[in-house]
């Protein structure tokens, strides 16, 4: 457990290829966005970011249920696991995009749908972690914890939704048919839109593998089993 | 002519990529520190 497996190792080696990878793509090979400029490239990366976010919250949720319907520990180390890569990704999605607000709004921050649910979001995943450090026993930690995961994944679609269901200033990525505010991305733009995803996924496997067991140690140290 | 925008381009990778490596270090800091409490642990038990 505590030697890291080779495979992780290289997984780590592609995961770091292929951000520095996308990274160059979308800085030497995106064309420039007519109106917003340089800027704009930075969203293929605050987009996957959120992305990224969101499905963590969501397999939070997932091994929270696994937790509740098996009692095994391991589901618990995954559920924690993926809520604090999940507030890491939320965290580079919300500062990236204020970034991008700044020169394009001329605001780092408005109240609008979308901005105010990923706030949302993000403030009740923190809220796990005061629950989960309230809690004396791993079992009862655990039930509770899972418990929170699974309801606050209901955060996830309200989030992702929310541009479509309120009046919104936010860009809408995906739109079908596309709407009035559907951001219309050339050939280019939507091939490194989506590796910019796949590699962030990639991201989120590997972070997610490294804090799995770092649980796994912490847990084995605080109860003495080997 | 597109807006002039760059340095906000650069402020926002840096963001990411600064975010990414603070967290990749503080995984790396709390792993060690659970290895040195495992590796003393298992010392103990030896003793």
């Amino acid at each position: 457990m505590i030697n890291k497996p080779k495979l992780l190792t290289v997984f780590d080696i592609l995961t770091a290829l292929t951000l520095l990878g996308a990274l160059a793509l979308i800085l030497f090979w995106t064309p420039v966005e007519i109106t917003m400029g340089p800027v704009q490239k930075v969203f293929y990366f605050h987009v996957s970011a959120a992305w990224a976010g969101m499905l963590a919250f969501v397999a939070a949720g997932a091994a929270g249920a696994g937790y509740l319907i098996t009692r095994k520990l391991h589901w618990d180390w995954v559920s924690l696991s993926a809520v604090e890569v999940g507030l890491v990704f939320g965290l580079i999605a919300i500062l990236s995009g204020m970034i991008w607000a700044q020169p394009i709004w001329n605001t780092w921050w408005v109240w609008e749908p979308r901005l105010t649910t990923t706030a949302i979001m993000e403030l009740i995943y923190l809220a796990y972690f005061i629950l989960r450090s309230s809690l004396e026993t791993p079992e009862k930690r655990a039930r509770l914890s899972a418990v929170f995961a699974i309801i606050s994944v209901i955060t996830v679609p309200l989030t992702f939704f929310s541009i479509r269901l309120f009046r919104t200033i936010h860009p809408v990525v995906i739109a079908p048919g596309g709407g009035d505010s559907a951001f219309s991305m050339t050939p280019c733009m939507l091939r490194a839109f989506l590796i910019s995803l796949g590699v962030f996924t990639i991201l989120l496997v590997d972070l997610f593998w490294h804090r799995y067991r770092l649980a796994k140690l912490n847990y084995k140290n605080q109860t003495g089993e080997n | 002519m597109p807006a002039n925008t760059l340095t906000d381009m650069i402020l926002g990778f840096s963001v990411i990529i600064g975010i990414l490596f603070l967290y990749i270090l503080s995984l790396t800091l709390r792993f060690k520190q659970e290895k040195r409490k495992a590796s003393l642990k298992n010392r103990r038990n030896i003793a």
